[in-house]
C-alpha cells in the first residue's frame, strides 16, 4: 500500500503526464498525504525503538512491549483506513525485469495456493458438511444460527473468566490487582518480627542458650554423634573396658600382656592399632611388665579384685586381650598360683584353674606370645608378670601374697578416678621401652590409661612398689614406672594413682610422664607424690592376708 | 608473588512472608531452570577463647542435614568491605572462605578451645543460577534450637517470616561484576521482596500478595 500513495504523490509533483486521475472523492477518502505522514511516523517510531534496544543493556521489557504496542495500534488504524478504499485500486507491478518475472505471477493470482486450497475445502466441507444440498437461504441461516450460539458461548466464557478474575483480585486483563495496603499496625509488626530474623540469622541474637539449660543432651542427632563420638575405639573402648573391667584383667595374664603387643588380638579396639604399636617396643623391653600392669594390674595390686576388674583399662594389649574372652577375675585361682612368682608366663598358664576358660583362653591364645614374652629381655619381668598375674587374680580374693594383695578397692571405676574411659589401656604399656611408642601414638583420652589401669594398675603398682623391697617377685618391678605407679597406687587409688593417671590420658603429653615413669622411678612423677595409703595396701610389705574385699 | 586473592561473598537478604513463599518458589523456578535444592542446615556457631590470637575469632560449622549422609563445611565469614567503595555497591562485600571437612570437625574446634555460640537450623530450598557469576538464592526458614542440639524441636524465630538471601562468590578483584550481577537478578524479585545490605531493615512489599497470586495463578489455570 506503502507504493501507491507514493506513486501518487510522485504523480502529483512534477507536471502531471496524462494520469488517470484518481477519482476525487476517493482520493479524498483516501487521503494519501495523511497516510503517508503516519507511516512515516511509525516507520520513525520502530527505528527508534529499535536503537533503544540494541543501545541499552538495562532495558525492562515492559517500557519496550509498551512502546511497541503502541506502534502496533498506529499501524492497526492506517491499515483500517486503507482498506476502506482498497477496493479501488490494485496493485501491479511498475517494473517487471529478471528478478520479478517469476515472483509476479504468483502474486497477482488469486487463486490459492494448491496447500491453501485444500485447506480450504476442507473447511468448507467441516463447516458446509449437511448444508450443501438444501438451499441457499437455509444455509445461510443455518450459517447465521451456528455463528450466534459461538458467539453466545464466547461471551459466556469471557463473563465466567472476568467473574473468577474479581474473585482472585487479580483484575482485567489490563488492570491490576486490587492492593490492599497494610495498614499500619500490621506494617509494625512485620517490621519487629524482621528485625527478630535478621538479628537471629546474622548475629545470633535470642539463639544462645543461658548457660543453665545447656544440659547435655542425653541422646544426640545422628551427625553429631558421629561427629562427638570420641575418638577411634572410644566406643569400642568402652565396650572394652567394661569387658576388661569384667574380665578384671586377670585374663592379662603377664603372658598375655607381654607377648605380641604387636598381636592381632581380636580385642582390639579401633585405638588398638595405637596399643599395638606401643607394645611392640614394649615387647623388646621389659616393658612388658608395665603392660602386665596395665593387664593385670590387679594382679600385682594388692587390692583386692573387687568388683569388675579393675583392669579396666588393660594397655592396648589388654584390651586386644579384653576382646579375647574376658577373662573374670579368677583371681583366686590365679593368685595361688602366680603369685608364686612362677619364673614364667608358662607357668603361670598352667595354672589357670579351669574353672576360668576364659583365661584359658587368654592364655591359649597368648601361649604363642608367651615365647615371645619370653624372649624380653628381662626376665624379671616374668616373676613380675607372675605376680601380676597373682595380683590380678587376687584383686578379689585371697592375696594370700600379700604382694599380690591388690589393693585396689571398691569400684575399679574408682581406682580410674572416675574414669573408665580408657579406651586404650595402652597407657600401661608403656614399660620403659614404650614411651617412645607411646609418644607417637595420639593418645586420645584413654591414651593414658594409666588412670585407668592406674587404678587397677597403681594398685599393681602400688604392690608392686611394695614389693619390690619385698620378695624378688618384683624385681621387674623395679621399673621406675612401676614403682612410680606404684607410688601412686599406693598413695591413694583412686585418687592418686588415677587422679594423676586420668589427666594422663587426655594429652599426648601425658606420655612424656610416663616416659618418665620409665626413666625416672618415681621421681619424676610429683604425681607420684601421694602418700601411701596404708588403708589400701595394708599389706605391703607384709605378707599377705586375703585381701580384704 | 602474587598475594593471595581473598575469596569473598557477595550478599544481599531479605524478607518474604511465609505464605509468598511459595509464589516466590514458583518465580524462581522460572528464572532459574534448574530444579530446587533443599536445604537443612544445622549451622552452628563457634567463637574461640582466648587461647588462639588476641581477639575472638568466630568460625561456622554447617552441617547439611538434607542427604542421608550429613555433610559438614566449615565456614569462615570475615569481615566486609569497608569505607566509601563498600557505600557504592548495592550488596555487602565480605570474606568468605568454606571448606568441606570431616565429621569430627566440631570435636576439633571444642579441642582447639572454641566453644559453642549458639547454633541454628535452617530449613528451606536454594537455587543457582549463572549469570556472569554463580548466584545462589535461598529462601530459608531460621529456626532456633531451644535445646542443645535437639534439632528435632527447632522453632522457627519468626514463624511468618522467611530469609532470602541472594549471594554470589568473587575475589577482591572482581566483585563489582559479582554485585552487578546480583543487583540486576535482584530487580526480578522486586515484585515480592525489597533486597538489601545484611542488617538493613526493608520491610515487606505490599502489592506482594497480588504478585504472588498472579504468579501462583499462572502456574495454576490458564487465564490469559
Amino acid at each position: 500500500m506503502a507504493a501507491n500513495p507514493k506513486a501518487a504523490g510522485q504523480a502529483h509533483a512534477p507536471p502531471p503526464p496524462p494520469l488517470p486521475q484518481l477519482n476525487p472523492g476517493l482520493q479524498q477518502q483516501l487521503n494519501l498525504e495523511d497516510v503517508r505522514h503516519r507511516a512515516q511516523d511509525l516507520l520513525n517510531a520502530i527505528s527508534r525503538i529499535r536503537q533503544h534496544l540494541e543501545a541499552n543493556q538495562n532495558v525492562k521489557w515492559q517500557d519496550v512491549l509498551g512502546q511497541f504496542s503502541v506502534v502496533n495500534m498506529g499501524l492497526v488504524t492506517i491499515v483500517e483506513d486503507i482498506k476502506k478504499v482498497s477496493k479501488a485500486f490494485v496493485v501491479y507491478p511498475k517494473n517487471v525485469n529478471q528478478e520479478n518475472s517469476t515472483k509476479l505471477p504468483v502474486m497477482l493470482s488469486s487463486k490459492l495456493l494448491p496447500e491453501m486450497e485444500l485447506e480450504e475445502t476442507a473447511r468448507k466441507e467441516q463447516i458446509l458438511g449437511g448444508l450443501l444440498s438444501l438451499p441457499v437461504l437455509t444455509q445461510v441461516e443455518k450459517l447465521k444460527s451456528r455463528i450466534d450460539a459461538i458467539g453466545a458461548a464466547c461471551s459466556c466464557a469471557e463473563k465466567t473468566i472476568n467473574d473468577s478474575r474479581k474473585v482472585y483480585e487479580l483484575g482485567t486483563r489490563h488492570t491490576p490487582g486490587s492492593i490492599t495496603p497494610l495498614d499500619k499496625v500490621q506494617v509494625a509488626k512485620i517490621e519487629e518480627q524482621e528485625k527478630l530474623l535478621r538479628a537471629a540469622a546474622n548475629h545470633g541474637e535470642a539463639l544462645r542458650l543461658p548457660v543453665d539449660q545447656r544440659i547435655e543432651p542425653t541422646v544426640l542427632p545422628s551427625h553429631l554423634e558421629s561427629g562427638l563420638a570420641s575418638v577411634d575405639g572410644d566406643t569400642s573402648f568402652v565396650e572394652a573396658t567394661g569387658a576388661l573391667y569384667s574380665k578384671n584383667s586377670s585374663s592379662a595374664s603377664p603372658s598375655i600382656v607381654v607377648t605380641n603387643p604387636g598381636a592381632s588380638h581380636p580385642v582390639a579396639s579401633a585405638t588398638q592399632p595405637i596399643g599395638r604399636s606401643a607394645p611392640s617396643p614394649m615387647a623388646g623391653t621389659g616393658g612388658i611388665s608395665t603392660d602386665n600392669t596395665t593387664a593385670s594390674p590387679m594382679q600385682y595390686a594388692n587390692s583386692p579384685r573387687s568388683g569388675p576388674s579393675m583392669m579396666n583399662v588393660p594397655s592396648p594389649q589388654q584390651q586386644q586381650r579384653a576382646k579375647v574372652p574376658h577373662i573374670p577375675q579368677q583371681p583366686q585361682s590365679y593368685p595361688s598360683q602366680q603369685l608364686r612368682a612362677q619364673p614364667t608366663h608358662a607357668n603361670i598358664q598352667t595354672h589357670i584353674p579351669p574353672s576360668q576358660e576364659q583365661q584359658n583362653q587368654l592364655q591359649a591364645k597368648h601361649q604363642q606370645e608367651r615365647p615371645s614374652y619370653q624372649n624380653y629381655g628381662s626376665r624379671q619381668f616374668l616373676p613380675g608378670s607372675a605376680q601380676q598375674h597373682g595380683i590380678t587374680t587376687n584383686t578379689s580374693a585371697q592375696g594370700s601374697q600379700s604382694k599380690h594383695h591388690v589393693s585396689v578397692t571398691g569400684n575399679p571405676a574408682n581406682l580410674y578416678g572416675g574414669n573408665t574411659n580408657f579406651s586404650s589401656s595402652q597407657m600401661f604399656n608403656v614399660p620403659s621401652g614404650y614411651p617412645r611408642s607411646l609418644s607417637q601414638q595420639a593418645f586420645p583420652e584413654t591414651g593414658y590409661n594409666v588412670g585407668a589401669s592406674g587404678g587397677s594398675q597403681s594398685s599393681t603398682n602400688m604392690v608392686l612398689s611394695q614389693q619390690h623391697g619385698g620378695p624378688s617377685n618384683f624385681p621387674t618391678y623395679s621399673n621406675p614406672q612401676f614403682s612410680g605407679q606404684s607410688n601412686l597406687s599406693s598413695a591413694n587409688l583412686p585418687l592418686g594413682g588415677s587422679s594423676t593417671f586420668t589427666g594422663l590420658p587426655n594429652h599426648p603429653s601425658n606420655f612424656p610422664n610416663i616416659v618418665n615413669l620409665t626413666q625416672n622411678p618415681l621421681h619424676g612423677q610429683s604425681n607420684y607424690g601421694n602418700a601411701p595409703n596404708p588403708t589400701q595396701n595394708p599389706n605391703y610389705g607384709h605378707p599377705r592376708q586375703p585381701p580384704p574385699q | 608473588m602474587k598475594p593471595k586473592v581473598e575469596a569473598k561473598e557477595c550478599i544481599v537478604q531479605g524478607i518474604i512472608e511465609t505464605q509468598h513463599v511459595e509464589a516466590l518458589e514458583v518465580l524462581l523456578q522460572g528464572l532459574c531452570g534448574v530444579r530446587k535444592e533443599k536445604l537443612k542446615v544445622h549451622e552452628l556457631l563457634l567463637k574461640s577463647g582466648t587461647n588462639i590470637g588476641t581477639s575472638p575469632s568466630e568460625v561456622r560449622l554447617l552441617c547439611s542435614l538434607e542427604q542421608p549422609d550429613p555433610s559438614w563445611t566449615v565456614s569462615l565469614i570475615g569481615g566486609a568491605l569497608k569505607g566509601a567503595a563498600s557505600e557504592q555497591v548495592s550488596a555487602l562485600v565480605r570474606n568468605r572462605e568454606d571448606s568441606k571437612v570431616s565429621s569430627n570437625a566440631l570435636r576439633f574446634f571444642y579441642a582447639l578451645g572454641y566453644k559453642l555460640d549458639h547454633e541454628l537450623l535452617r530449613v528451606g530450598f536454594a537455587f543457582h543460577i549463572q549469570r556472569a557469576v554463580r548466584i545462589t538464592v535461598s529462601v530459608t526458614s531460621v529456626q532456633r534450637i531451644p535445646k542443645l542440639h535437639a534439632i528435632d524441636e527447632a522453632v522457627p524465630v519468626t514463624p511468618g517470616l522467611q530469609l532470602v538471601e541472594v549471594s554470589a562468590p568473587s575475589t577482591s578483584d572482581n566483585y563489582h561484576e559479582a554485585v552487578a550481577a546480583i543487583s540486576a537478578f535482584s530487580e526480578f524479585l522486586s515484585p515480592l521482596l525489597h533486597l538489601s545490605k545484611p542488617g538493613v531493615t526493608t520491610g515487606v512489599v505490599s502489592t506482594a500478595s497480588g504478585a504472588a497470586g498472579s504468579l501462583i495463578s499462572r502456574g495454576i489455570s490458564k487465564l490469559t
